[in-house]
């Protein structure tokens, strides 16, 4: 059962990635009207925005320290953000200045964080077996530290996830798999892609937990995956679950969405998360509306000050192209 | 031929958190659909004329027709019986508990002998909402499945369709269930099947009641040695009471805490654990307990439904009105004895 000040945290962290996330909207579209030029602006390249799926992040961060491995997708910030990424830097990052987390070489879909053992990339799957890989060296050195990975109902189609469950069950290795199903992979809606309605169910196939969490509620996610991490921490093995969440915003900003209803789109704004969350912590007593206005305020203070800094700050010099990268 | 059957499968039950928690297995989409599969090959061979069931996002009845169609086994298109799902309004699909209990309710208005359902006691519970006093036959497709009747899908279709064919040919073979009343906080939500819980704080979260150090107190309708869940903890619990046979309204009501006994029981499959209870009583039949819990959810057959702020009472009501539950091996060995299915001709196949 979450205490309070974890109920009002889960609050917090879910108000800021929305303000973050709806400030990126602005963000991105500077400078590429009235044509659409991807490469202009502040913010060049693509924009894949979590607006919605803020519980899925919040309720298994929750559960973790700066030592645990998360792994996410092109889609990253909310998990970012929750997980303890500075704003900052991911901000600086996304415009592509040498402030950011991989001297803006890496962008939007490439964030790596030593500080909170963060990675995630646009290939699908991609952050699947390299969790894997994090649990397989924590095992072997010892910690306890677990490391968890983010990805997509489509991701659960790729050759990867079914490898990463074989070899995270074989291997009995401490990470947990975390599909946020938000019914769309890209354009294409889920009975389409997946043979089975539930990945959740694809863990049977591994001898893995597979866990639906129906609900896109930050309290329902903090329950199911803090049994899930404590598994992982004292040696349980791996778990799988899976969280019905919701996509709010395109596949990517710019995205015209025409293979969607707007009675979908309009259902889905109606059952916001974080509305309904933040009536029910009010009702409840463990926040007061002067709290909750403060947490909007303060969130929004510190989402323009990210901003602001990445605006103002340099971008990497010429010289530097070609340090920092493989080829 | 005669008789109608209604088909409730539960896409969604026997996966949430107490797959870690316990060792509850995950029931997966195609044992749902085996389960269904057979259960219309019995109601087939009982020569059922029509199926109704209903319709939600897995369309695991129309999976279990192409199964049946797989393995050769008779086609209801152009035979008997006739399957099709009940209408439901907008987007015609069961997505959740309220549309279980709205697809029951067409299934009466259909005039269904019977419904066959495979998922959890919530499940039953919306079932039993949708049709009030009607005909279950219920499969255990849940977690704990204290409500079930331990029955093989085939053997339960068999004997679901052979007595909607001829309901009079077995008489005394349904006895009817006890439910639980509930008012809370002005509402009167659906009656419990097997117990109510009041559940420390009141986040409803994943539903699922797994730490029995939450448990605040609860009335158990049929307490059970044998059966997983609040049921059981009941059941284990001095002192004991016969679980089949108990008389209508005999639930029981425990009080969780220290002061009384430390009772190792099946809080979940496979999960036994020390459950502390500070009181256990039955109650007469009208009873009514009434509580104020304070910050509190209160949970239906093991999910947490409803949530309770400060100040708020609860009362719970035993009442011997519940839905009915058919006898299937009862139904099985009359037809036996008498042989019904002796010398019938079989479904043809394709």
């Amino acid at each position: 059962m979450p205490s309070d000040d974890v109920l009002r945290d889960l609050h917090r962290q879910m108000v800021r990635i929305r303000i973050f996330e709806e400030a990126m909207v602005s963000v991105y579209q500077e400078g590429k009207t009235p044509a659409f030029d991807i490469a202009a602006g502040p913010v060049p390249g693509e924009m894949h925005l979590a607006a919605g799926q803020e519980p899925a992040a919040a309720g298994v961060c929750a559960h973790l320290r700066p030592s645990d491995a998360v792994t996410a997708t092109h889609r990253p910030h909310h998990v970012a953000l929750a997980h303890g990424m500075d704003m900052s830097r991911l901000a600086a990052e996304i415009f592509g200045k040498d402030a950011g987390l991989g001297h803006g070489k890496g962008g939007h879909m490439h964030l790596f964080d030593t500080e909170t053992n963060f990675g995630c990339s646009g290939i699908i799957a991609e952050g699947m077996p390299t969790a894997v890989g994090h649990a397989l060296a924590f095992k072997k050195l010892g910690r306890d530290d677990i490391a968890v990975s983010f990805f997509g109902d489509g991701a659960a189609n790729q050759g990867a996830f079914h490898e990463s469950l074989n070899l995270a069950a074989l291997w009995n290795l401490p990470v947990v798999f975390v599909c946020e199903d938000n019914a769309w992979a890209i354009s294409v809606p889920k009975d389409k892609s997946t043979a089975i309605p539930n990945n959740s169910d694809r863990g049977a196939a591994y001898g893995i937990p597979g866990v639906l969490v129906a609900d896109n509620d930050p309290v329902a996610v903090y329950e199911a995956a803090g049994e899930a991490v404590a598994r992982a921490r004292r040696g349980g093995g791996p778990s799988l679950i899976e969280i019905k969440t919701d996509r709010l915003l395109g596949h990517f900003e710019g995205d015209p969405q025409l293979y969607r209803t707007k009675e979908e789109m309009d259902r889905l704004r109606e059952r916001d998360a974080i509305r309904a969350f933040e009536g029910r912590l009010v009702e409840t007593g463990a926040l007061d509306e002067a709290g909750r206005d403060r947490v909007w305020q303060e969130a929004r203070v510190e989402v323009d000050a990210a901003i602001e800094f990445a605006r103002q700050s340099p971008y990497p010099a010429p010289e530097s192209a070609l340090d920092h990268v493989f080829a | 031929m005669t008789g109608t059957v209604g088909l409730v499968v539960n896409p969604g039950a026997a996966r949430d958190v107490r797959r870690l928690t316990s060792l509850a297995r995950t029931v997966d989409v195609h044992e749902r659909i085996n389960a269904v599969a057979r259960v219309l090959a019995g109601l087939a061979a009982a020569r059922v004329e029509r199926v109704l069931f209903m319709p939600e996002p897995s369309a695991i009845v129309s999976r279990a027709l192409d199964l049946l169609a797989a393995i050769g086994a008779p086609a209801p298109a152009g035979g008997p019986p006739r399957v099709a799902p009940v209408h439901l309004p907008g987007e015609g699909l069961a997505r959740d508990a309220a549309g279980t209990a709205a697809a029951a309710s067409a299934m009466a208005e259909e005039g269904v002998d019977c419904v066959v359902t495979f998922g959890g006691d919530g499940t039953n519970r919306a079932v039993a909402a949708g049709w009030p006093g009607g005909l279950l036959v219920p499969l255990p497709g849940g977690t704990n499945n204290a409500f079930a009747v331990r029955a093989e899908p085939t053997a339960a279709g068999l004997a679901a369709g052979l007595f909607a064919a001829e309901p009079d040919a077995f008489p005394g073979l349904t006895r009817q269930a006890p439910s639980l009343e509930v008012h809370a906080d002005g509402a009167t939500p659906w009656a419990a099947l097997v117990d109510v819980a009041l559940v420390r704080g009141p986040w409803i979260g994943t539903h699922a009641l797994w730490d029995p150090a939450l448990l605040i107190e609860a009335v158990v309708t049929c307490p059970d040695p044998a059966a997983s869940g609040l049921a059981g903890v009941a059941g284990m619990a001095p002192p004991a009471v016969r679980g089949d046979a108990v008389p209508s309204g005999r639930a029981v009501h425990l009080v969780f805490g220290e002061g009384g006994v430390e009772v190792l029981a099946p809080l979940g499959p496979g999960q036994l654990e020390r459950v502390a209870i500070r009181s256990r009583r039955p109650l007469a039949v009208g009873e009514v307990v009434r509580s104020i819990p304070g910050a509190a959810t209160v949970a239906f057959d093991g999910e947490r439904e409803i949530s309770l702020l400060p100040g708020t009472p609860v009362e719970v009501r035993p009442v011997p009105r519940g839905p009915h539950v058919l006898d299937v091996d009862g139904v099985l060995r009359a037809a036996a004895v008498r042989g019904d299915l002796v010398d019938r001709a079989p479904v043809p196949r394709r």
